[in-house]
């Protein structure tokens, strides 16, 4: 069991210690240059802050109504809203900044709108286009969260607040928002650290620089200037950045989950007054809207005829063996490292402080940029890039896709937990053990992991776009160079084949490895 | 005969010391404040827990260094006895085979030991489908198909009504005498043992301060009033 456990804890930590040494052996032989432009680095740190601060304020303060707005109205659409809410989180980034082209671009949905009243609308890139992206996928997360917070207000809260005849100003101060101050550090932090480190939407929507981050500055001084130690110099800049934002999220820990969003079971008063009604139904509907759109762009995408001729392309035969072999053998990896942590988690779950590190070397993936993970891969192995590449984005999407899978297998390990003693006392152990007792509880969780695993890896846009060549490439990866070739029709093709793909990795795992065996 | 030689054990700053012997065909009654040693005494049987020093015998048999699955006794936990994801028979089977590879006289004792526990025709059912009462019974069936002759008892009524509790008291009973049951039955309220018990002992820090000991065949009708004379020993 310890060996076991240790084996993927060893491999973990060699991956990111043989990164290092390779990025700073780069660095010793290149002077690193100190001369660096110092007006350069600022302005990146700037944006880079500025971007995430106005996104995070934009998602949370337009997430607070729309929550209340879904927590006290009850309408037909409700469930349907909520769904579609949900399918915004799961959208591949590459995906869904297609789709945000389509409505918002020069020739989209809105400027067509707009050139009818004869405004012209031109407002898609640079900042702007940057905050519609990270709103589009941040207000849903924020909203969904905050709804979940609002449902545990209890039922006789509301009562009383009827009872004494509160207005929905008071209801707000008094009950709302009392509660949703105790998650707003942990949903803003997330969201700031999301938007923070975003690599593809700022790579679409913004470029050159003025509207280039951290994240993006690191991808093209690695592929455009093979500037290591710039690279890693702004590397260190964003890790210490989003490690003090990480400890100071950790410090006020107060966990929240997406599941179990339950039903209100009190009617709230105060969504029946005209003026509430009003507001919420004019929040709803420009929410709605806002999430709504861009998906069914995408959907259109698959009713463009003429354009499937695409599949038969030598690039799309390419982009998906690519897609299968990265998705493949990283949920596979993933999925064997996942499970020895799990239950090397369980064994030394009485030490804290053991397993705060386990969660620590888990979660590093989501601060370090993958790109100077990678480079400093490549600097080390080497050899025929053929390999090298494919191997190296293996690698670096197994650590992507570990926190989230964990997430969703640790809860079922330690659920064994209350079967220890009964199942010692009877001799079930070793491979009895696991067969009888632990793959029968823990096989559903396990067939989600791996279904979120291999949908992630799938949509995955980060250091493909860094390894990418002719010969090696993804889907995600086709469909960026589809669209900066301005082949928006074939282009949504490839989307709605990443999302059909994505999704049936998901169900297929779910069919074979989680399916009742009773 | 179960035989416990200055058993010693400590945790933290506590040290436990035990030191009794039990016959088959009696049962023993262990009682005691929460972190009395009550447990501790239990795990140290069943080979959850390691002795510092002494020694445990069943009959002339050291036990004491065995893995819990290989002595000669099975438990009744107070929560957690079945597995929910298998079926009752799935579950009584595990008891005897953990492969589940049954023979067919093994198959039919599993059905057998239903019957004796009044839960005939429940083999395909979950456990979640069961009673509280239902489910201890189904625990007790896996008893009986291990037939060992040592049979620990760890606060068995916890969640279940007076007459479930009367109900398995006297299944408990009669399986003590017929399979000449060496039973040592831990729990907080002696109504729960009163009628079946022959010994009981009360711990205190860790140590045994009271020891009942009635002749055998004399069965102790009211250990309660035995033990109630330490203030402390009211039922909570």
């Amino acid at each position: 069991m310890k060996f076991w456990g240790w084996l993927p804890v060893g491999i973990i930590t060699s991956v990111y210690f043989i990164a290092l040494s390779g990025l700073l052996s780069e660095i010793n032989s290149n002077e690193l240059d100190l001369s660096l432009n110092h007006h350069y680095l600022i302005k990146i740190i700037k944006f880079s802050l500025i971007q995430a601060v106005l996104s995070t304020l934009l998602s949370v303060g337009l997430a607070i109504p729309v929550a209340r707005a879904l927590h006290r109205q009850q309408f037909t659409g409700k469930p349907f809203l909520l769904m579609i809410c949900g399918l915004s989180l799961v959208l591949p980034v590459i995906v869904a900044i297609l789709g945000i082209v389509s409505v918002h671009g020069n020739t989209g949905w809105i400027s067509h709108l707009l050139a009818l009243v004869k405004i012209k609308a031109n407002y898609l890139y640079g900042l702007a286009g940057i905050l519609i992206a990270h709103v589009f996928f941040n207000l849903p997360l924020a909203s969904r969260i905050f709804l979940l917070g609002l449902n545990t207000i209890p039922a006789s809260s509301w009562r009383l607040a009827g009872h004494l005849g509160m207005n929905s100003m008071q209801i707000f101060r008094f009950l709302e928002w009392p509660l949703l101050r105790t998650q707003l550090p942990q949903v803003a932090g997330l969201i700031f650290l999301l938007c923070f480190t975003s690599f593809a939407i700022v790579l679409v929507f913004g470029g050159g620089l003025k509207y280039s981050t951290l994240e993006v500055a690191i991808y093209q001084s690695i592929r455009f200037e093979f500037d290591i130690p710039r690279a890693v110099l702004l590397a260190f800049i964003q890790i210490a950045i989003c490690a003090s934002v990480f400890i100071m999220l950790t410090r006020r820990s107060s966990d929240f989950s997406l599941q179990n969003l339950s039903e209100l079971t009190v009617v709230r008063i105060d969504g029946k007054a005209p003026k509430s009604r009003i507001f919420d139904t004019f929040i709803l509907i420009i929410f709605m809207l806002w999430i709504i759109l861009p998906i069914m762009a995408i959907a259109g995408g698959a009713f463009n005829l003429p354009a499937w001729s695409v599949v038969n392309s030598d690039g799309f035969i390419k982009a998906i063996k690519g897609s299968l072999l990265i998705s493949l053998s990283s949920a596979a990896v993933a999925s064997l490292i996942v499970t020895s942590l799990c239950y090397f988690y369980k064994f030394i779950g009485q030490n804290s402080s053991a397993t705060g590190l386990l969660d620590l070397l888990v979660q590093l993936i989501l601060i370090f940029p993958p790109f100077v993970l990678a480079t400093g891969l490549f600097i080390i192995l080497k050899g025929n890039m053929s390999i090298t590449g494919p191997v190296i984005v293996i690698i670096v999407n197994v650590l992507a896709i570990l926190p989230f899978m964990m997430r969703i297998l640790l809860p079922a390990v330690l659920f064994t937990r209350r079967y220890d003693q009964l199942s010692v006392s009877l001799g079930i152990i070793n491979l009895n053990r696991f067969s009888q007792i632990d793959w029968q509880i823990i096989r559903k969780s396990f067939a989600l992991a791996v279904g979120v695993g291999m949908a992630l890896s799938i949509g995955d846009f980060s250091v493909i776009a860094l390894f990418g060549s002719q010969d090696f490439q993804t889907l995600p990866l086709y469909l960026y160079r589809l669209m900066g070739a301005y082949r928006m029709e074939e282009a949504g093709v490839i989307a709605v084949i990443i999302c059909l793909l994505s999704l049936s990795a998901f169900f297929i795992s779910q069919q074979i490895i989680g399916r009742n065996s009773a | 005969m179960l035989k416990l030689d200055s058993v010693k054990f400590n945790y933290e700053t506590q040290d436990f010391e035990f030191d009794f012997d039990l016959a088959g065909g009696r049962c023993m009654a262990v009682m005691g404040e929460s972190g009395s040693g009550k447990s501790t005494l239990l795990n140290l049987i069943a080979g959850f827990l390691t002795p510092r020093s002494g020694a445990i015998y069943y009959g002339n048999q050291r036990i004491d260094q065995l893995a819990p699955h290989q002595r000669p006794l099975t438990i009744l936990f107070q929560e957690h006895n079945l597995f929910n994801h298998l079926n009752v028979y799935q579950n009584i089977g595990l008891g005897i085979r953990p492969s589940l590879k049954l023979n067919e006289s093994e198959k039919q004792s599993i059905h057998d030991a239903l019957n004796k526990v009044n839960l005939a025709g429940t083999e395909n059912r979950l456990p979640e489908s069961l009673s509280g009462g239902q489910r201890q019974r189904v625990a007790i069936a896996r008893c009986l198909v291990r037939s060992r002759p040592i049979l620990l008892l760890d606060e068995p009524f916890g969640g279940l009504n007076e007459e479930l509790k009367s109900d398995i008291k006297v299944l408990l009973n009669q399986l003590k005498k017929e399979l000449n049951l060496a039973m040592l039955w831990v729990t907080h309220d002696p109504d729960d043992v009163e009628g079946i018990v022959d010994e009981a002992m009360r711990l205190e820090h860790g140590k045994i301060i009271t020891l009942i000991n009635k002749c055998v065949g004399e069965t102790l009708t009211a250990p309660a009033t035995n033990l109630k004379d330490n203030p402390r020993n009211q039922p909570k």
